[in-house]
């Protein structure tokens, strides 16, 4: 359109200048021959134009092919995302050297991850996690994206602590820290909801309630290589108690193993360890009331203390009013986590360095035998380093202090320095060393052990904003 | 002891909370941009002027393919009213989780604050197949696209456009702002091609391969990389060839960004060639705030290291 226009300009213009040529006196030829001369750079200025004009319209043709070819491509791109979930695999393999065995391999879990947009509003992700016990869905959860509020709901990991959110494999180091699996707390694994609001402060502040069946490990993932030892752990216990300890002892054990069993095992252990907890979920019907449900809060606050230094601190509360093999008894476990982390501005052999540690409070009030306090935690240092050998480096020490909650002055100690070593992202491998020192009667955390862990992962595999490092 | 320290837990958390709520900001009166990096930073104040107000999650000094997630993060994503990004996969180790916690639907993908700069650019280097057996590749192709500044004029339209879309009574501020920051960004891109012109043919090896484009557009040729795939790092029998091949090549000139200084130094020592701890964001090195300054940084300072 703008070129028959344009055309009808240039023909126009090229008629006046004629017929002014043509009126122009016969005493007057010299302007009339410059006019002329005029006209026809005109013309020739014209004609170059138009050229122009078609060059670029030509280029805007193939742009426009270039832009629809890059539309689809990006559209072929990002399709599987879209249509399809993301999958990945994290494999977790490791040989293990401890008081109890000379040497053994494990593969500790095999987890299949899926994720994807369900529509505008939500988020679903899945875990399903194979071991040497069987497989369970460890994850399945759906979360809200445009709410104000972060809203999930489902089988999930509750906003309890730190390290309790981390799948196994994306710990620091080889093993969950025994204070967190004493605390029946070795991942906060629940099904219930949970959400999260963020305050609109200068600062991170974020404040999470929820409510679940029960917030713990569930046995039927303990059979991965650490967990048998969480369950170990109270076998011990049984053991040592069993022998030394009085009636009344004996009673509040079974209490407390039972109620502990509960807390961990009410998915999965209906599942896959039906032995000998028969008459613990017998009971257990179809319904609850609201006392039988654990109830979480969390607050979480974050500070940029420099470009190079933050701090992360939280405190989060989980409160079962009432536990299901006592009538009358309650519990509630409080943690406090601190996570201080530098990151230099230039990177050299140096590339930084990670303090952590949570503390945790179990406290369990029955009629029969009064209150039960018990205290543990870990703290752990990491550095980053480049020795500008291939892969990223880092070196690590992890102290873990883990109370026997019955007997809350019985503690197992453990100091266990460890190094990591990633030739890429999605390969990771770990040797480390760990010397524990037993009160409990837990033969195999008292001594020397040794660990090799190989972590391997394919495809898409994250768990997101939750195991940020 | 369960239900006192449970209850003074419980008072705690909600007064704090109370407390928090009243004391929350004002609602802020500019348009609230979040950007990936310093350069969409820049470029997007150049755009909005006073009428927007602008953060970026990542330093000039880092690299952008192992950002830390923070919190913080999540705060600034959750206030904001427009994201400004690259794109190209160049942020996807952060910002989708980011965006899935920040509960902003508005910056989300698709979401009306959610701008995309890439569009329009035709991406280098796509890789023929996709596989990590090319390390962490990127699959639509190179995302380094902010050192050409051609295409930051292409940034510069596509945050114009981006901005405007979601904040309409401003569009004709932003695109006068757009029209002077395109006319100064081309009359420094004539000056940055005349200063330029020792580079044409000239080869290089860069720590990772984020010089692409910057390289197209003045002529230059990668040699080589010193990492041994994206994402992977240098292994000795790499170095070992790498030397080898650029002595006999005998290529002049080893950059690097965010990375660590040593290895590229101790191969352009051996190499013999000129070594330029270049830039790759705005903030990159001391001086270096805009994106005019971040161009001109590297077009001075490669030419006078290969005119030595």
């Amino acid at each position: 359109m703008r070129r028959v226009e344009l055309k009808r300009l240039v023909l126009g213009c090229a008629a006046f200048l004629l017929a002014c040529g043509l009126s122009v006196p016969v005493g007057a030829q010299e302007p009339v021959d410059a006019l002329k001369e005029q006209l026809r750079e005109m013309q020739q200025e014209m004609g170059d134009l138009m050229k122009r004009i078609e060059g670029l319209e030509r280029k805007k043709a193939e742009t426009e092919r270039v832009e629809s070819v890059e539309q689809s491509v990006k559209s072929i791109q990002e399709s599987p995302s879209i249509l399809n979930p993301s999958i990945g695999l994290a494999i977790d393999t490791t040989f293990e050297s401890r008081p109890d065995t000379d040497g053994e391999f494990n593969v500790r879990s095999v987890e299949l991850g899926l994720s994807a947009e369900i529509d505008p509003y939500a988020r679903a992700y899945t875990f399903i996690t194979g071991s040497e016990g069987g497989i369970e869905v460890e994850e399945a959860a759906v979360q809200t994206t445009s709410l104000p509020v972060n809203v999930t709901a489902g089988r999930f990991f509750a906003d309890f602590g730190r390290l309790p959110q981390f799948h196994q494999h994306e710990l620091p180091f080889v093993n969950t820290p025994l204070s967190m699996t004493r605390m029946d707390m070795g991942e906060s694994l629940g099904t219930g909801i949970q959400w999260r609001f963020l305050f609109p402060t200068p600062f991170y502040l974020a404040l999470t309630g929820g409510v679940f069946n029960e917030i713990g490990h569930s046995h039927a993932h303990g059979a991965t290589g650490h967990d048998h030892e969480g369950e170990d752990d109270h076998e011990g216990e049984d053991d040592h108690d069993h022998e030394g300890e009085d009636d009344h002892d004996h009673e509040g054990e079974d209490d407390h193993d039972h109620e502990g069993e509960d807390d961990h095992d009410h998915e999965g252990e209906d599942d896959h360890d039906h032995e000998g907890e028969d008459e613990v979920h017998a009971d257990e019907g179809g319904s609850r009331s609201l006392k039988d449900l654990t109830y979480l809060g969390r607050l979480h606050a974050y500070f940029d203390l420099s470009e190079t230094w933050n701090i992360e601190v939280g405190s989060s509360l989980a409160l079962s009013p009432r536990t299901e093999m006592e009538e009358d008894s309650r519990r509630s476990l409080l943690g406090v986590d601190v996570t201080l982390r530098h990151r230099p501005l230039v990177p050299g052999f140096y590339e930084g360095f990670t303090v952590a540690g949570e503390w945790f409070v179990n406290s369990q009030d029955s009629h029969d035998h009064g209150t039960t306090t018990a205290r543990g935690g870990y703290a752990y240092a990491n550095w980053d380093v480049n020795p500008e050998l291939p892969g990223k480096w880092s070196l690590g020490l992890l102290l873990d202090s883990a109370p026997d909650l019955h007997h809350p002055d019985d503690t197992t100690l453990s100091l266990s320095p460890y190094i990591t070593w990633a030739p890429s992202e999605f390969n990771r491998l770990r040797l480390q060393y760990t010397h524990g020192w037993d009160d409990v009667g837990s033969a195999e955390h008292d001594g020397s052990q040794l660990y090799l862990q190989w972590i391997t992962v394919i495809g898409s595999h994250t768990h997101g904003f939750r195991e940020r490092r | 002891m369960t239900s006192s320290f449970t209850r003074w837990w419980l008072r705690a958390a909600l007064t704090l909370s109370l407390v928090l709520l009243l004391a929350g900001p004002a609602a802020a009166q500019k348009i609230g941009v979040v950007t990936t990096i310093p350069d969409l930073a820049d470029i997007t104040r150049q755009i909005g002027k006073d009428r927007v107000s602008v953060r970026s999650l990542t330093l000039g000094v880092r690299d952008i393919h192992s950002v830390q997630v923070k919190p913080s993060m999540v705060s600034l994503l959750n206030r904001a009213d427009v994201v400004v990004l690259m794109g190209l996969s160049l942020e996807h180790a952060f910002l989708p989780a980011l965006l899935d916690v920040a509960a902003n639907p508005r910056i989300s993908r698709g979401g009306i604050g959610h701008i995309d700069t890439s569009s329009g650019v035709v991406p280098l280097g796509p890789p023929e197949t996709l596989s990590r057996r090319g390390g962490d590749v990127h699959p639509a192709g190179n995302p380094h696209y902010n050192l050409d500044p051609v295409l930051g004029k292409l940034i510069a339209r596509n945050i114009a456009e981006g901005l405007s879309k979601a904040h309409d009574e401003h569009r004709s501020f932003f695109m006068k702002n757009l029209q002077a920051y395109t006319a100064e960004l081309d009359r420094r891109i004539a000056g940055w091609q005349k200063a330029a012109r020792s580079l044409d043919g000239v080869q290089f090896v860069s720590y990772h391969d984020n010089w692409a484009y910057f390289a197209k557009r003045y002529g230059m040729r990668q040699f080589g990389t010193l990492e041994l795939a994206a994402g992977i790092g240098p292994t000795p029998a790499h170095i070992v060839q790498l030397v080898e091949r650029m002595k006999a090549a005998r290529v002049p000139l080893v950059v690097y960004g965010t990375y660590p200084s040593r290895l590229p130094q101790r191969v352009a020592r051996e190499v013999g060639a000129a070594v330029v701890p270049a830039p790759l964001y705005v903030g990159g090195r001391p001086g270096v705030d805009t994106y005019v300054k971040l161009i001109d940084y590297l077009v001075t300072h490669v030419s006078k290291a290969v005119a030595r």
